[in-house]
């Protein structure tokens, strides 16, 4: 009985079981990541000539006013995530728990429908809804008779880290909504029964019960919603190519424009490792909160 | 019994994950094969010029070989320029490919791509003076180059410019802004610019503008680093323009978030008055403007400015050429010969001039070819003014990137143009380190 049941297997075949995946992990994986490592201490374009510079490139990279921008519009973004994509994705599942919404099955599949969409047609789609001529939000804004706000809402340097922050936001609270209903699925019934003979209203029930049993459920969407967050790219690709100047550039998109529209392949190792150290930091940092409220 | 069969499904699946990786790598180095591969960006579907007439001569010419097999992959213009650099970065570059000319240097320097000397051998003197120079390192030419027309030409629509009031292109630099003035009382936005992807006012706008101030002498010692500096006077005057065109809203509001073809459109719908691209916007304009737009349209080039060094002048001179890639067999290399010469001879420059844009090579007996109004049109401005190099197809990828992208900022007023200038300078500086 004792280590050799299906149910409780031993520790060699659990590491057998993860061979697969962590062969496949390990090709597509951590050994480009390895390259990028050697790659970013060397002066290269692409091709068979490497010069090793080093650490230049990350002494550079200190001083890149550009990358710390786009560093900039990537916590931007998480902030905003943080709150609209897991604020409203918890808003959401807490109604849709409720017994008097109507159709949900249909509320939930419309809302999870953008989470599946390419984030290209997203970038397409929202680059149409912004057209300052023929886009629908300047349609709507006219018809309404806000003139005034109708806005180039991608040419502005002002607003466009907003602008291109809003479809993420759109896009991803499906995602967050589903992981937030599953959870919410695993609170014992009971306890909100108890809670309502002792006469708890609903919004106490959610204030009181739900809130604290979803607290490491949180946790992990906050997780996920930064390191979704630190390696964005294609949307705002799509959208602004990161213009108009460098207002709306992302570490991801900085990487991409240093390697391949500078061919300073090294550099953009370097700019991309940057930005892995910058993640993980980021991360360690929302666990070590998350950690502390607990103490 | 169980364990056993678990670890041979293990086993196998490792063993078909080796199989596939080093399937990969056999795919990459055959050299041997006898297939010449192709890569280029040309798209029947669109109807663009020059790589329609491309097509139809590389159909010619699979025709008339039956023994060489050419595998073509086709890729999107946009995509093509991606993709093509990241094959060189994982050195896999096809057999025949295009390149533009400023990878020229990157290129020949890996050692990526090999001197076409021989190629030309005879027919040097066909091409179009300026056509060649964006592909040649040290006295010897990398590329072939198709088509060799103008990055800077002003279309614009005379209807419109008589709507306002406006009797004919004006002569001078301060006509110019009464023009873009007096067009914008009339609620007509003076010049559509879609500057997404950050190449046009630099392509088409910066590189006449500097080389009118600077001279071409000074773009000379740039390139080969013998003091001229772009926070030079001339070269800031150059800046100063444009930036004095986005200040006076001589173009759209959202300039920044539409590209091209959306600037092209823009111009077709009569919203605004003018649009400055190359030649190849000819052929869009040929094809998809209401006839009363193409009927009006006229090309024209920057007026005379004040205190420039040349008075007329426009950039121009090469676009994509093809490169041969250093790892071909020798027999390759003689039936990929014979096809550029195919596809780059004086007969497919023809073809492309039919289509409507203006090849790399002279065409004898244009005169009496039938050809688009618009191309004739934008033949008589190119012949009577001089070519000047465009930047970007000349300078190092990373100093463009960081000109495009100082070019959009001083379009929102980030930075002044003595700014960019510095900004510039300095990556210049660090480039030449």
């Amino acid at each position: 009985m004792v280590g050799k049941s299906a149910i409780k297997p031993s520790n060699r075949k659990i590491y057998l079981y993860l061979l697969p995946g962590l062969a496949i992990y390990a090709f597509v994986v951590l050994i480009p990541l390895l390259m990028a490592v050697r790659y970013s201490f060397y002066d290269w374009s692409g091709g068979p000539n490497l010069t090793f510079v080093g650490v230049d490139n990350f002494r550079e990279l200190l001083r890149d006013q550009v990358f710390w921008t786009s560093f900039g519009n990537n916590v931007f973004i998480i902030i905003m995530s943080v709150i609209g994509q897991v604020g409203i994705a918890f808003f959401i599942s807490v109604l849709l728990t409720r017994s008097w919404v109507k159709f949900k099955q249909f509320h939930r599949t419309v809302l999870f429908i953008p989470t599946v969409l390419a984030a290209v047609i997203i970038g397409f789609l929202w680059s149409m809804v912004y057209n300052q001529n023929y886009g629908l939000l300047n349609f709507v804004l006219k018809a309404v008779g806000l003139e005034g706000w109708v806005l180039p809402w991608l040419d502005d340097p002002d607003i466009v880290m907003g602008a291109v922050t809003i479809p993420l936001i759109w896009q991803f609270i499906g995602f967050y909504m589903i992981i937030f209903m599953a959870a919410m699925q695993n609170i014992p019934d009971e306890l909100y029964e108890a809670a309502e003979i002792d006469g708890a209203s609903s919004w106490k029930q959610t204030l009181y019960i739900t809130l604290p049993m979803l607290k490491n459920t949180f946790k992990v969407a906050i997780m996920l919603c930064i390191a979704g967050n630190m390696k964005v790219f294609d949307h705002i690709f799509v959208m602004t190519g990161g213009g108009p100047g460098n207002s709306s550039t992302v570490m991801a998109q900085y990487a991409y424009d240093v390697s391949f529209e500078r061919f300073e392949l090294g550099y953009g190792s370097a700019v991309s490792i940057g930005m892995l150290v910058l993640s993980l930091l980021l991360i360690g940092i929302s666990q070590w909160i998350g950690r502390r409220g607990e103490e | 019994m169980k364990s056993l069969s678990v670890k041979g499904v293990l086993l196998m699946m490792l063993v078909l994950l080796l199989a596939a990786c080093s399937q990969g790598e056999a795919d990459g180095e055959d050299g041997g094969s006898s297939a010449v591969s192709m890569m280029h960006y040309y798209n029947k579907e669109l109807n663009e010029p020059a790589p329609t007439a491309q097509l139809e001569k590389l159909e010619e010419f699979k025709e008339a070989n039956g023994d060489i097999t050419i595998e073509e992959e086709i890729q999107s213009h946009d995509n093509y320029e991606t993709k093509i650099k990241t094959l060189a970065a994982g050195n896999e570059l096809p057999d025949l490919f295009l390149i533009k000319g400023s990878m020229t240097k990157t290129f020949s320097e890996n050692g990526q791509i090999i001197a076409l000397d021989d190629f030309l051998e005879g027919r040097e003197d066909t091409f179009v003076d300026g056509t060649l120079t964006p592909f040649q390192v040290e006295d010897s030419t990398y590329g072939i180059p198709v088509s060799g027309g103008a990055t800077h030409l002003i279309y614009y629509n005379k209807d419109l410019f008589e709507q306002a009031g406006i009797e004919e292109f004006p002569q001078d630099w301060a006509g110019f802004m009464d023009a873009v003035d007096t067009l914008k009382e009339e609620g007509i936005t003076p010049i559509a610019l879609g500057n997404k992807g950050k190449w046009v006012l630099n392509s088409s706008y910066l590189s006449t503008l500097g080389s009118r101030y600077t001279g071409t002498d000074w773009f000379q010692s740039i390139l080969n680093h013998e003091g001229a500096a772009f926070t030079d006077d001339s070269f800031v005057q150059a800046l100063v323009a444009i930036d004095e065109l986005a200040k006076n809203e001589a173009f759209n509001d959202n300039m920044n978030s539409i590209d091209n073809s959306e600037q092209q459109a823009m111009y077709m719908n009569k919203e605004a008055a003018m649009f400055i691209e190359g030649d190849w916007a000819a052929g869009t304009i040929t094809n998809s403007a209401p006839e009363d737009v193409l009927a009006a349209t006229e090309v024209a080039i920057f007026p005379e400015l004040p205190g420039a060094a040349e008075p007329d002048t426009l950039s121009g001179g090469g676009g994509w050429a093809y490169a041969v890639n250093a790892n071909v067999s020798d027999e390759k290399l003689a039936d990929i010969k014979k096809l550029v010469e195919h596809l780059t001879n004086q007969e497919a420059g023809k073809l492309i001039l039919e289509k409507g844009q203006i090849p790399a090579v002279t065409v004898p007996g244009k005169e009496e070819m039938d050809i688009p109004d618009m191309t004739k049109k934008i033949l008589s401005v190119v012949e009577n003014n001089q070519y000047v190099p465009i930047y970007d197809t000349m300078l190092d990828p990373a100093l463009i990137e960081v000109m495009n992208t100082n070019l959009q900022n001083m379009t929102i007023g980030q930075v002044s143009p003595e700014e960019a200038a510095a900004n510039i300078q300095a990556e210049y500086e660090k480039g030449s380190q």
